[in-house]
């Protein structure tokens, strides 16, 4: 005749445990006392003890499952008894290896047929999914459940093109509603519109952004050039600034660096880019060691450069390498401006037009001078606003007193 | 398919039956519960051409009807009321206007003794959308609601409760109407027919159970499904009055089933009354009835309702045989005509008024 | 506004409505000398009297089709079976005269019926008093079929019905005469059928259901709630016709859903209702649809086993956890 054995109360406060794991089996010969299983509760583990002796007959509860104080945990037999033999465990198709229970004899047992085995090559996903991924003309083939095994849903096809945007953008472009009659004139993209395009947009996906930007009185280097230009030299305010900025990247190294993962890797050579306008687009002709050579040196490397690349016969090396790029939109009469950083640089410095302006001199009064305004982009990650602002300040104190350059 | 009787012309005769009446031995064996015609006092002269008119109309109405059936002009189900037309016009005529009756599947005889315009019946039989029904209902569901005529309904037993509806509201809202529920020997052994007698006995409600005893459900003769033939007495068992009269007598049936009309508007409760005659031709238009012993439909030929008035009429003096075959043609003119009218003037009903009428107000759930 | 039970709301909606229209009845067993054996009618024969409430005999098929009778004759009956399993008896006068007559009879003939039918399990009332058949009569055309659970619902949508000129299946569940809800003093409303009401919204699963379900529903959705599922339960109220409006706009927002019925699952109104959101909806699925009903048995009387019988909270939490695990 068997008996059934309940959970006892341990503690004052307990009413429940996880069995762990049980220590005996059926067949077993159990004294009152003996441990029989470890249960959880949120607190501890401890082991809890048999109130009955007996063979096992039966163990009530699975290994992970909650019982409540009170309720049974296990079936036990007087001694002598015959233990009925464990009953065998079916191997069902479709992954049950349990022998059915009551609760799964209510169940229903219906043949699914939603097995990979039995799919084959089909692709499980969802009907919302399948139809999201070929308007984004994504093949499903390429999507990836987030768990293995599972069909693939809406939040994998969102996940995969989130993914791609980072990739690549051309995808997006598909999406576009513009009736035919509406377009002028269709301008096929060229390879390099492709690049820039598609560095620009890493760029600022990828980049925590940031700008700063002043004012600085440009009269100083307005002289400066003049100067030049009357002793018989040409040289530009971009090949000013050219050799400014090296200067100022040598006191502020943190400037000329990369991200490379979790590591900034400053760099050692001081390449500037400067961005100039072609009729093929924007290129960034890059002066190398710009803080090693002198500003006539720099004005002809520059020029030789931008010519060459106006022709559309610049050495692709050339445009390769820089470490910090200088933007200057100032002969469009362009104020200011925000620009997009040259990855995988860290800055760029944005150049707007010089104007006459009226300022307050030491006695508040009116003082005409000629102002420019600069732009620092910077990337967040790499420095913050305070050393960003530093590296643009002894910018502005070299524009402002360039004989401090020698 | 064998069809054993033959179209049925009217107006073919051998004189039979008198003021007294002469029928055969043979027959009255059949039939014992033949009785002679006699014209109440009450019945107008006008009222007396009408009941001949629609007896008349009645039959053609069938007889052309099952040949327009063999031409696939009218399809599906039909049953003929070839035999029953005293039952039918001799009941509606103890009706008002007002008054209800509910019917079964062998409804054309109800629906045109009740008043129904006989050109929109035929334009029912045809389909057509001009029909009573819209082309929706066919023979086996001709009605027309708006003279009190329930409909004609397939399922045995199934009219029982609707006369009986329409006796409650009549009670409730104190309109003073009568329903006669026609229903046929077959329909007494539902089991609604024993429940609506006894809650119309014991609401007391105004409606005749009026029983069209043709002795057949379909292929089966009375006496093999019910103990008790004489269905008349089962009104004890419901504590009201049962009466039986003769199913081939136009005048038998109008006088007791006035009767029990008048008793009902009274208040006076519902009246079984068990038309007794025999179906002359099949269940329905094309049953070849070779269940049956051919001289027992030969007898029923005998019995023949129409013949029997018409001969009644002509002998008695109220008519002449001149007046009777007038009717008789205007009659069956107006059939014709109806005919007519259902082939060439009517239209099919337009595929949009499939979702028609299946809820009130043009409401439409698809 | 006051709170009263559906009970109540029963018997407000039914008096309120024979006092104003004469031409409504009410018959069935019981309803007029007891009060119904559920107090439904309580003090309506006292206030009408015996012409217009009426006790029937044991006739299903003569009362029944004595009250289609009368409403295509100008009065508009209820008609009251006592318990929804019993339908069974009459079926004939509703399917084949209530729900055809018009259409049959080119549109002549006016069907103001309400038939009310009390159905769902509980109490151990056993296989022949315990259940649903809004399946059997949301196949029928010419029929409407209606299941609402608030007394607020209760009230508008029986007074709709009887002003209805349609026949109208109303199931109320015999469990529910006890639950509570606010109606409005002295108003007279109504609640148009083809309205679901959404009872609880939410973004994760959209949870179909009427009736004695729709109150499990919500309580499994707080439950959900803590789980950090959002569930939207919809009550469908009325059942032909379908607000698959309401219904298709929900899944459009959370793209799984899950039907509840608390009848046996096999040939019930969940099916209809799957197979209706896929054809309108297919491509906004994200999950199979997935049904909770009662196994296909008839009910047992053992206590036990009749939970196992009727679809609970459980039920339906483990049904939105199936449809969200995209397995």
């Amino acid at each position: 005749m068997s008996k059934t054995m309940t959970l006892p109360k341990i503690g004052v406060n307990m009413t429940e445990v996880i069995v762990a794991e049980w220590f005996v089996k059926p067949g077993d010969f159990v004294k009152k006392g003996d441990p029989i299983f470890i249960g959880e509760t949120d607190k501890a583990s401890q082991d809890i003890f048999a109130t009955d002796t007996g063979i096992v007959e039966q163990l009530l509860v699975e290994e992970g499952a909650k019982v409540q104080v009170n309720e049974p945990i296990m079936l036990l037999l007087e001694e002598g008894e015959i233990v009925p033999k464990e009953k065998p465990k079916i191997d069902a198709q479709s992954g049950q290896d349990e022998s059915p229970g009551k609760e799964d004899r209510i169940k229903e047992d219906k043949t699914l047929y939603n097995t990979q085995k039995i799919i084959g090559e089909r692709v499980r996903i969802s009907p919302l999914a399948k139809k999201m991924a070929e308007e984004s003309n994504i093949d499903i083939k390429e999507l990836v459940p987030q768990i293995e095994g599972k069909r693939i849903v809406r939040a994998d096809v969102l996940a995969y093109k989130l993914k791609m945007k980072a990739g690549n953008i051309t995808e997006q472009i598909n999406n576009l509603h513009i009736e035919d009659e509406d377009v002028l004139e269709t301008v096929r993209m060229s390879n390099m519109r492709k690049v820039i395009a598609r560095r620009m947009s890493e760029s600022n996906l990828e980049k925590p952004y940031a700008a700063l930007t002043l004012s600085v009185q440009a009269d100083e280097i307005v002289r400066f050039r003049n100067r030049y230009k009357e002793r018989g030299t040409k040289i530009s305010y971009n090949d000013i600034l050219v050799k400014i900025v090296s200067k100022s990247l040598i006191e502020h190294r943190i400037i000329n660096s990369v991200l490379d993962g979790d590591n900034i890797k400053i760099l050692r050579h001081i390449n500037i880019g400067v961005a100039i306008d072609t009729e093929k687009g924007l290129m960034v002709p890059v002066i190398k060691d710009a803080d090693k050579k002198s500003l006539i040196e720099i004005s002809t490397d520059f020029e030789d450069k931008a010519n060459s690349a106006k022709d559309n016969k610049i050495n692709p090396e050339y445009l390769a390498g820089g470490t910090f790029t200088i933007t200057n939109l100032g002969m469009f009469e362009i104020e200011q401006f925000t620009p997009i950083i040259n990855p995988p640089e860290c800055c760029i410095l944005a150049v707007g037009a010089m104007k006459k302006e009226f300022v307050p001199d030491e006695s508040n009064l009116p003082k005409l001078v000629t102002t420019m305004k600069l732009t620092l982009a910077f990337d967040h990650r790499i420095v913050d606003g305070a050393p960003a602002a530093k590296f643009l300040q002894s910018i502005k104190h070299y524009i402002e007193y360039p004989e401090m350059l020698i | 398919m064998l069809l054993r009787e033959p179209f049925v012309e009217i107006t073919k005769t051998k004189k039979r039956g008198n003021l007294k009446m002469k029928i055969s031995k043979e027959t009255m064996a059949v039939l014992p519960d033949l009785k002679p015609l006699e014209a109440p006092k009450d019945l107008s002269k006008e009222k007396i051409e009408k009941i001949l008119y629609n007896m008349c109309a009645i039959r053609a109405f069938d007889s052309r009807v099952k040949e327009l059936w063999m031409a696939n002009e009218i399809y599906g189900l039909a049953h003929s009321y070839v035999g029953a037309e005293a039952i039918g016009v001799g009941a509606c005529e103890a009706l008002e206007e007002a008054d209800y009756i509910s019917s079964t599947h062998r409804g054309h005889g109800h629906t045109l003794a009740k008043g129904a315009p006989i050109k929109q019946m035929m334009a029912e039989l045809f389909g057509k959308y001009e029909g009573l029904n819209r082309g929706k209902g066919g023979s086996m569901h001709i009605a027309d609601v708006d003279i009190g005529m329930l409909g004609a309904t397939g399922i045995v037993g199934s009219g029982m409760p609707i006369a009986l509806g329409a006796a409650l509201s009549s009670d409730v809202l104190g309109r003073n109407t009568v329903s006669i529920c026609f229903h046929g020997d077959g329909g007494t052994n539902q089991g609604v027919w024993h429940e609506s007698l006894n809650l119309a006995a014991v609401w007391n409600l105004p409606v005749v159970f009026l029983i069209e005893n043709n002795q057949y459900a379909i292929a089966t003769k009375l006496g093999r499904v019910a103990r008790e033939t004489e269905l008349y007495k089962r009104a004890a068992g419901y504590g009201i009055e049962g009466k039986v009269v003769d199913g081939f007598n136009v005048f038998d049936v109008y006088k007791t089933v006035k009767k029990a009309v008048d008793k009902a508007r009274k208040g006076g409760g519902p009246t079984l009354i068990e038309a007794r005659y025999m179906r002359i031709l099949g269940h329905f238009v094309a049953d070849d009835q070779h269940y049956r012993d051919p001289k027992e439909v030969d007898c029923c030929w005998e019995a023949d309702p129409v013949l029997r008035i018409k001969d009644y009429l002509i002998e008695s003096g109220i008519f002449t045989e001149k007046k009777v075959e007038q009717i008789e043609n205007a009659a069956k003119q107006e059939v014709e005509d109806a005919i007519e009218y259902a082939r060439n003037e009517c239209t099919e009903p337009p595929a949009e008024t499939l979702y028609d009428d299946i809820y009130a107000n043009g409401e439409v759930i698809k | 506004m006051s709170v009263i039970n559906v009970r109540q709301a029963l018997n407000d909606a039914i008096r309120e409505e024979m006092e104003k229209d004469e031409s409504v009845i009410i018959m069935g067993c019981d309803v007029a000398l007891r009060g119904g054996p559920f107090g439904v009618t309580l003090g309506l024969l006292d206030q009408f009297g015996e012409k217009r409430v009426r006790d029937t005999p044991i006739s299903e098929p003569a009362f029944t089709g004595a009250g289609v009778g009368a409403a295509a004759t100008g009065l508009r009956p209820i008609v009251e079976i006592l318990y929804s399993d019993w339908l069974t008896l009459c079926t004939d006068q509703l399917v084949n005269m209530a729900a055809k007559m018009r259409y049959m009879f080119g549109g002549k003939v006016s069907m103001p019926l309400v038939v009310r039918a009390p159905f769902g399990a509980g109490g151990g009332v056993a296989a022949q008093h315990s259940q649903s058949f809004e399946a059997w009569f949301n196949h029928i055309p010419g029929l409407k079929v209606v299941a609402p659970i608030t007394p607020y619902d209760v009230k508008g949508i029986l007074k709709q019905a009887i002003r209805d000129d349609n026949p109208v299946m109303f199931f109320e569940h015999k469990r529910s005469y006890q639950i509570k809800g606010e109606v409005p003093d002295n108003e007279d409303y109504t609640i148009p059928f083809g309205k679901a009401v959404v009872r609880r919204e939410g973004t994760d699963v959209s949870i179909i259901s009427y009736s004695m379900m729709s109150i499990r529903a919500q309580k499994a959705a707080e439950e959900l709630a803590e789980q950090g599922i959002s569930c939207e339960v919809i009550d469908l109220r009325s059942i032909l016709p379908l607000d698959y409006e309401t219904v298709m706009s929900s899944i459009a927002k959370t793209n799984r859903v899950v039907v509840t019925q608390e009848a046996n699952l096999r040939g019930g109104l969940a099916s209809d209702i799957v197979a209706e959101i896929i054809d309108r909806g297919f491509d906004l699925l994200d999950a199979p649809p997935v049904r909770v009903g009662a196994p296909n048995v008839p009910m047992p009387y053992n206590s036990g086993l009749e939970k196992i019988c009727i679809p609970s909270e459980e039920n339906i939490i483990e049904a939105v956890h199936k449809v969200l695990s995209n397995d």
